[in-house]
This record gives C-alpha cells, sequence and structure tokens, in this order.
C-alpha cells in the first residue's frame, strides 16, 4: 500500500481537524469573495445608472 | 452502479475508502477544486474570453471579469457533477481512477451538492452582473453538459461527444453574449469550431485509450466502430474544420493575422489526422490528442491578438 493510502486510512482526529479548519478557511473566503464581487458590480451598476441619467 | 457495488468495485481495484469517515471529512480543498476539472476549465475561460474580446462593443472591466468567472465556476460545476454520476465507470477507468470520488475523498453526495449550488450560483451572479441572455447560455450549457451528454449521450450512443460537444463549444457564445446582449452568426461561428473541434480531439484520446472505455461500457465510436472508422471520421471532421477556422477573417471579424495563424494551425492539424490515419500504432494518436488543444488555444489565442492594437 503507498504512503498516500495508508495515510488515507490511518488518518488521526488531528489531522481530520486540521483538514476540516482549511475546508472551512476556504468557504468562508468564498464567501467574502462573493460579497465582495456583489459588492463591486452593484456599484458599478449604479455608476452606469448615474451617468446614463447625466446623459440623457 | 449502486454505491456499494461501487465500494466493492473500487477496493477490488486496490483502491481504498476513506477509513470509515462519514462523508468528506478527510477532503482537503485541493481535492475539492479537483472537482471542478481545472484543465478543462482553462480552456473553457479561455475560449470565453476571446468570445467576449471578438464581440462587438464594450464591458466594464469589473462585469467582464465576472462573466469569465461566472463561465469558469460554471464550467467547474458541470465538471463535478459528471464526476458525481460518473463515479462508477471512473473507478473503473485508469484515467479517472485517481479523481475523489473514486478515491473515497470526497463523499458523493457532497460533490452533487457542491456542483449545483456553484452552477447556480454562477447563473444567479451572471444574471445580476451581466445579461439574461449569457446567463441563459450559461444554465443551458450546465443542463446540456449534465442531463443531456453525462446522463444521457455518453453511455448510449458513440455519437455522445459529438452531440455532448456542443455543451464545450457554448463558452465563445456567452462571452460574446455578455458585450452584447444578443446571439449573432458571428458567435454560431465561434461555436462550430468547438463543435467541428471536439470529434478530432476525443476521439485521439478515445484510440489510445479503448480499452479503458470498454471495460467502463462507454461506447466511444473506437469502441463501436473500430479504429479505421473512428479515424476516418476524424479526418472528415478535421477537414470540415479547416474552412470554419478561416470564416471568421471572410466575415471581417479577425484580420490577416488570424487568417495567417488558422491556415498554418489547420494545415498541422489536417497532417495530425492524416497521420492517425495512416499509423497503426497510438502513438500519433496521442501526438494528436496533445496537438488538438494547443491548436484550440492558439487558435483562440490567435482571434486575441489579430484584436490587441497594431496588429496587422
Amino acid at each position: 500500500m503507498t504512503a498516500q493510502k495508508r495515510s488515507d486510512l490511518d488518518m488521526t482526529d488531528d489531522e481530520i481537524r486540521r483538514r476540516q479548519r482549511s475546508r472551512n478557511v476556504a468557504v468562508a473566503l468564498a464567501v467574502v469573495a462573493f460579497i465582495g464581487i456583489v459588492f463591486a458590480v452593484t456599484i458599478v451598476r449604479i455608476q452606469a445608472g448615474i451617468q446614463a441619467s447625466m446623459g440623457s | 452502479m449502486s454505491d456499494t457495488a461501487l465500494q466493492e468495485r473500487m477496493e477490488s481495484g486496490g483502491f481504498v475508502r476513506t477509513s470509515g469517515m462519514a462523508g468528506s471529512k478527510g477532503a482537503e480543498v485541493r481535492d475539492f477544486i479537483s472537482l471542478l476539472k481545472p484543465r478543462v476549465m482553462s480552456l473553457v475561460v479561455f475560449s470565453g474570453f476571446a468570445g467576449m474580446i471578438m464581440a462587438p462593443g464594450s464591458i466594464h472591466p469589473v462585469l467582464a471579469a465576472v462573466a469569465v468567472l461566472c463561465i469558469a465556476v460554471g464550467a467547474g460545476a458541470s465538471g463535478a457533477i459528471n464526476m458525481w454520476y460518473d463515479r462508477d465507470i471512473d473507478a473503473v477507468m485508469s484515467r479517472t481512477r485517481g479523481r475523489p470520488i473514486p478515491r473515497g475523498r470526497v463523499a458523493p453526495d457532497d460533490a452533487l451538492a457542491f456542483g449545483s449550488i456553484l452552477a447556480s450560483g454562477s447563473v444567479f451572479l451572471m444574471v445580476l452582473a451581466v445579461n439574461y441572455v449569457a446567463a441563459a447560455i450559461l444554465a443551458i450549457t450546465i443542463l446540456f453538459y449534465v442531463f443531456v451528454y453525462t446522463m444521457w449521450l455518453k453511455r448510449s450512443t458513440p455519437q455522445n461527444i459529438v452531440i455532448g460537444g456542443a455543451a464545450g463549444a457554448f463558452p465563445p457564445m456567452i462571452g460574446w453574449a455578455a458585450v452584447t446582449g444578443g446571439v449573432s452568426v458571428e458567435s454560431l461561428l465561434l461555436f462550430a469550431l468547438i463543435f467541428f473541434w471536439t470529434p478530432p480531439h476525443f476521439w485521439a484520446l478515445a484510440l489510445y485509450r479503448r480499452g479503458d472505455y470498454e471495460k467502463a461500457g462507454v461506447p466511444m465510436l473506437p469502441v463501436v466502430a473500430g479504429a479505421r472508422a473512428t479515424k476516418l471520421q476524424m479526418l472528415i471532421y478535421t477537414v470540415l474544420l479547416l474552412p470554419l477556422a478561416v470564416a471568421p477573417y471572410f466575415l471581417g471579424m479577425t484580420g490577416q493575422l488570424y487568417l495567417m495563424a488558422a491556415a498554418v494551425l489547420g494545415g498541422l492539424f489536417l497532417m495530425s489526422a492524416i497521420a492517425v490515419w495512416f499509423d497503426e500504432t497510438d502513438k500519433s494518436a496521442k501526438r494528436m490528442f496533445a496537438f488538438s488543444i494547443f491548436y484550440l488555444f492558439a487558435l483562440f489565442g490567435a482571434m486575441i491578438l489579430d484584436r490587441a492594437p497594431g496588429a496587422l
């Protein structure tokens, strides 16, 4: 059995927790990124709306 | 195949489950990233970006970046759902048995949830940030790849990748629609380029992986019709691709730089197909598969370069 497969089988609680933590951090970063994107899109849309109304 | 049968097959094949851990507790972030098929995603993103560059008009850079992100995430989500559905055959094929689900790193249900959330999120964000047409084509792409290709065609007909190839051909149309808000002859031409490129690309792979597909019961053309018929079909599609590849120039979409690139690349692609026709071994098929990836990157790269200021 390779080292990789063995590590999957013999994973300690600490290792499981470490992986869980890194997954949680990734999800948190994704949520923050999503909020940032929606915010940026909102600003761009509002600016475009203002410019359009000033132009008309 | 049921999950129990899959588990038995995985274990008989020397693969391990995640030591009795429920769900995806042993999964690392990179396992979820690999569910998104990053290599496939890169080509999808590149062609989507090219569609955006080729489209007449302009789009705010932030919205363009969001559109590209939505295309990438939507394509990745389709890949994750595909891996969920195909977990039984992935465990059998040597090319795919290292994927996170057959390895027992990610639970199938988690992969499905991951893919579904990302798919919905990408379409939702496309509606918010870009426009309804781009979002609708993105939704069609995801649904087509999951339901038409993965669940229906892949296991039922040797024409699976011909019809299913449409899913991979939509991204430039999404990019185009993100800028123009519509569909046109030009964007359909970009679609056709990838649509006709897909059969020789996939069948080159299937030629040297036919044992894998046979074992998994996937009716790829080389398995069903044999190598000779497949090579002939590859040649036909490669010849059909030649005029399509130079057509953007004649429609006034590109300049001479692209025309020259498309002609040279087309000639080389045709030579690859001819080499496959005459080669009794798998060597030329492997070479053609690798070249086909380069071909599409280079073709769309030439389109982008052609649009750069000061190009021919």
